[in-house]
């Protein structure tokens, strides 16, 4: 679903699954955004680490939002220009929490084991 | 908004096309927002990082999936029929009474009234969870002790209130029902939890 590359390294699709939801809460979680607008500051918080196909986000955003964990709504951007903001509902809000605490619980336990694996 | 490059309209058709939203107002809004992500993206490439429209489309027809009501409600009965069977469970425990002289068990005369209380409970955490509130316990389910002090206090409360004002409930038998009233919530929204984690897994998955 998601190709990403940072230089010639291309990541393994089995790592990446279930991130973007995770991304798409936390960023949103800070306040509104729209798509491509999510696009650039994942780029630019993961220093390019992290380069969606662009297009892909945009479903990822649909079925959040049907899910009842994000609402949409047309405004003026910054540029001037309308775009479709997304925004987290209260739903939404719990559900990020609840993702966020599981990321931390299992990268820290990866972190743990694959440190361990090293020494 | 600014006219787009023949490519593009054609990519963002086929992707609208394909993509089988259900009604017409929402392929226009779809339409238009993949419209204005190609105004934002720098027009070199953009095409290429956009990915393959089948791809896109395919992502969008399973967000579109008219399965997903019916597992909605699916999931949201489930809640409510397991809360249900379980808070029935806990009040016919805490009501159960032992008749002094035959020993037999028997259901205590208040379990009608706290089954219905139960009812209401979970009619009440249902609501609350569908509509994104969130449940107090899950508040204070990072706060061990406040959790510990509230279930403590409310223990007592219903002790000391029916020792002072009540000769109907006995102070212990008000305890229990406090017991068994957080019992049923706590338990009411683990399951509602369960369920919707189920349900998320199987509509990210189809």
């Amino acid at each position: 679903m998601y190709l990403v590359r940072q230089g010639l390294m291309q990541y393994d699709r089995e790592f990446l699954t279930g991130t973007v939801g995770v991304l798409i809460l936390s960023l949103l979680s800070e306040r509104a955004m729209y798509g491509y607008e999510i696009l650039q500051e994942a780029e630019r918080r993961s220093a390019k680490q992290f380069q969606m196909k662009e297009g892909t986000i945009y479903p990822a955003l649909h079925q959040m939002e049907r899910a009842g964990f994000l609402k949409a709504a047309w405004r003026e951007g910054e540029s001037g220009r309308a775009r479709k903001y997304y925004s987290l509902t209260a739903k939404g809000r719990r559900h990020a929490a609840s993702k966020r605490r599981q990321w931390d619980a299992i990268s820290a336990a990866m972190r743990a084991i694959l440190g361990d694996a090293r020494a | 908004m600014r006219e787009p490059e023949p490519r593009i309209a054609e990519l963002v058709e086929r992707i609208v096309r394909d993509a089988k939203v259900p009604n017409e107002d929402a392929r226009d809004d779809l339409r238009r927002e993949l419209l204005s992500h190609f105004e934002d993206a720098p027009s070199d490439g953009a095409v290429d990082r956009f990915g393959s429209p089948a791809v896109v489309a395919d992502e969008f027809k399973r967000a579109y999936g008219g399965r997903r009501r019916l597992l909605y409600a699916g999931k949201v009965i489930a809640s409510i029929v397991v809360s249900v069977i379980v808070a029935l469970a806990w009040q016919i425990l805490v009501n159960l009474r032992l008749e002094p002289v035959s020993g037999a068990l028997r259901i205590g005369s208040w379990y009608a009234s706290s089954a219905l209380i139960s009812i209401f409970l979970i009619a009440v955490a249902v609501l609350a969870w569908e509509i994104g509130v969130e449940p107090l316990c899950t508040r204070l389910e990072h706060r061990p002790l406040r959790l510990l002090g509230a279930i403590l206090a409310l223990s007592a409360g219903a002790y000391v209130t029916h020792s002072i004002i009540d000769d109907v409930v006995q102070p212990e038998h008000a305890v229990m029902g406090s017991a068994a009233t957080i019992a049923v919530w706590v338990s009411t929204i683990a399951i509602l939890a369960r369920f919707e984690l189920a349900y998320i897994r199987r509509v990210t998955s189809n």
